[in-house]
């Protein structure tokens, strides 16, 4: 998973570098703020039917982003690489494997957790601030779910 | 004594007395329904056409049988070993034995569970997740599962349309179980399954659907001449035994979903087609949040589109499933990779 934790350290070690390769200016992160609370999503994405004995073999995959977007400050100079740095969207792909002994459905399923926060910085010589909105789409766990056939079927002999 | 218990006292003695009379009535029509050759035989042996009652269930085994009157002079047997309803006790033995299990973290740790216990879970897993506990070496004694809670919410329109949505149930506690299954996977196996254990696997699939489904339905006496009204008496008699078992395995459910502290209770949820509106209000948010986000498996054009849906439906059903959640990876914070696995519903509870 694609956390705080890995752009805390993705961004300054990028910001020193540019600070290193011209500009006496250094920058620091100064917080990761998540401006609204977290939310958890758990969705249905493709099924098919499944039956007895037969091996079934599938693979599913779920996009992932993390994107920095505007400011709320003039840009520095290295706004646009930072941006074309961290703009960064990714598939996740899992196989599954499955031999059912009952007719059924399978339903594949995703978890995923999305945010939006702000990541701020200050800089000094000279004095500065600059910040960039984050988005967040963390993918934690791809299933899928098996339903027996417990319907209940049409009555009288399939009347 | 008091009056009133010389009354009751004679009251009970005459009830007493017509059941007396009904088994001391000699026995012309025998209906018997069982998918065991023994017990046929073992009641070919005994009856006797006229017969009472009485000295046919004083031979036989009265706990391995229903016995209900039919007519004046008939009886049906219907042998509570038939394999419809052995499922039917089988599930609700594994939902109260998962009850037990369970951790608050809807975990169930096979090797904590009782012994007595343990051979249903363990039976239960052998046939959800085929083919680990003997193809790959993964014993299923060892293994680490969870519990998973869904609802199923199917959406009637008024033009007949209908759409059904799964609402994972107690997602805060679900994320705390996959953090616990993910340092206990069960991995998918790695390679194709022989050509003799695909047979023996269709073998066993097939032998026990087709146990699953065997009745036969046994006259003795005269009854052969009633078979209609026979079969009708039955079909009654049976479909009452699997509505009491269904019944009792609903209350364990509910005992289990009440154990995990879900709500609404199971008892709370409104039985049968009601209105959107009818619903708990947590309900009825989440419902809409999930409609939306699942617009596009749903079939709609948009999320606009399923919420209009949702808010236009003219009538609402619940049912809750209960199901096994196994893992086959974990996730690697690492290279962000997600966990993965899989949940096999082994119950549908309608409210």
């Amino acid at each position: 998973m694609i956390s705080s934790a890995k752009i805390l350290v993705l961004c300054p070690l990028f910001l020193g570098t540019l600070a290193m390769s011209g500009s006496a200016q250094t920058w620091t992160e100064t917080a990761y703020a998540v401006t609204s609370p977290p939310q958890d999503h758990d969705e249905a994405r493709t099924s098919f039917n499944a039956n007895a004995n037969q091996r079934y073999q599938w693979w599913v995959q779920e996009a992932c982003h993390f994107i920095v977007s505007g400011s709320a400050t003039p840009s520095p100079s290295w706004r646009l690489l930072f941006a074309s740095l961290c703009n960064n969207s990714w598939w996740y792909f899992e196989s599954f494997d499955f031999t059912p002994t009952s007719h059924g459905t399978v339903t594949n399923r995703v978890k995923f957790t999305t945010r939006t926060g702000i990541n701020s910085f200050s800089g000094t010589n000279p004095t500065a601030t600059a910040s960039r909105d984050l988005d967040e789409k963390v993918v934690e766990d791809l299933y899928f779910v098996f339903d027996p056939h417990q319907e209940d079927p049409p009555g009288g002999g399939g009347n | 004594m008091p009056l009133v218990l010389y009354a009751l006292a004679f009251a009970v003695s005459l009830a007493g007395q017509r059941t007396d009379q009904a088994d001391s009535v000699p026995l012309h029509n025998l209906l018997l329904i069982s998918a065991d050759a023994q017990i046929v035989e073992r009641v070919e042996d005994r009856y006797r056409y006229g017969m009472p009652l009485s000295e046919l269930t004083k031979s036989l085994d009265g706990e391995r049988f229903s016995l209900s009157k039919w007519g004046s002079r008939g009886v049906i047997l219907i042998d509570r070993r038939l394999p419809l309803l052995v499922e039917k006790e089988s599930q609700r033995n594994l939902v109260l034995s998962l009850s037990e299990s369970v951790g608050p973290d809807l975990v169930v740790r096979v090797t904590d569970v009782p012994e007595s216990k343990r051979q249903r879970i363990v039976e239960s897993l052998e046939e959800f997740f085929p083919w680990h506990g003997r193809s790959e070496g993964f014993d299923m004694k060892q293994a680490t599962v969870g519990v998973d809670l869904s609802l199923n919410v199917v959406l009637h329109a008024a033009d007949g349309n209908q759409k059904k949505i799964v609402l994972p149930m107690l997602p805060a506690l679900a994320r705390r179980r996959n953090a616990v299954l993910e340092d206990h996977p069960m991995p998918q196996r790695n390679r194709e399954l022989s050509q003799e254990e695909r047979g023996r696997l269709a073998r066993e699939t097939t032998a026990r659907t087709s146990q699953l489904e065997r009745m036969t339905i046994h006259t003795f006496g005269t009854a052969r001449k009633y078979l209609p009204e026979g079969l009708r008496a039955s079909a009654d008699t049976l479909e009452l035994l699997l509505s009491k078992l269904d019944d009792r395995t609903k209350e364990a459910a509910a005992e289990l979903i009440d154990k995990l502290g879900h709500n609404p209770s199971l008892r709370d949820l409104p039985a049968g087609k009601v209105r959107l509106d009818e619903l708990p209000e947590e309900l009825r948010d989440r419902l809409m949040n999930q409609v939306k986000s699942d617009w596009e498996f749903l079939g709609f054009s948009s999320a606009l589109d399923a919420e209009g849906f949702l808010l236009d439906s003219s009538s609402v059903e619940l049912s809750m499933n209960i199901g096994l959640r196994r893992t086959f990876s974990a996730s690697d914070k690492q290279t962000g990779r997600p966990s993965s696995g899989m949940v096999y519903n082994f119950l549908v509870i309608r409210s």
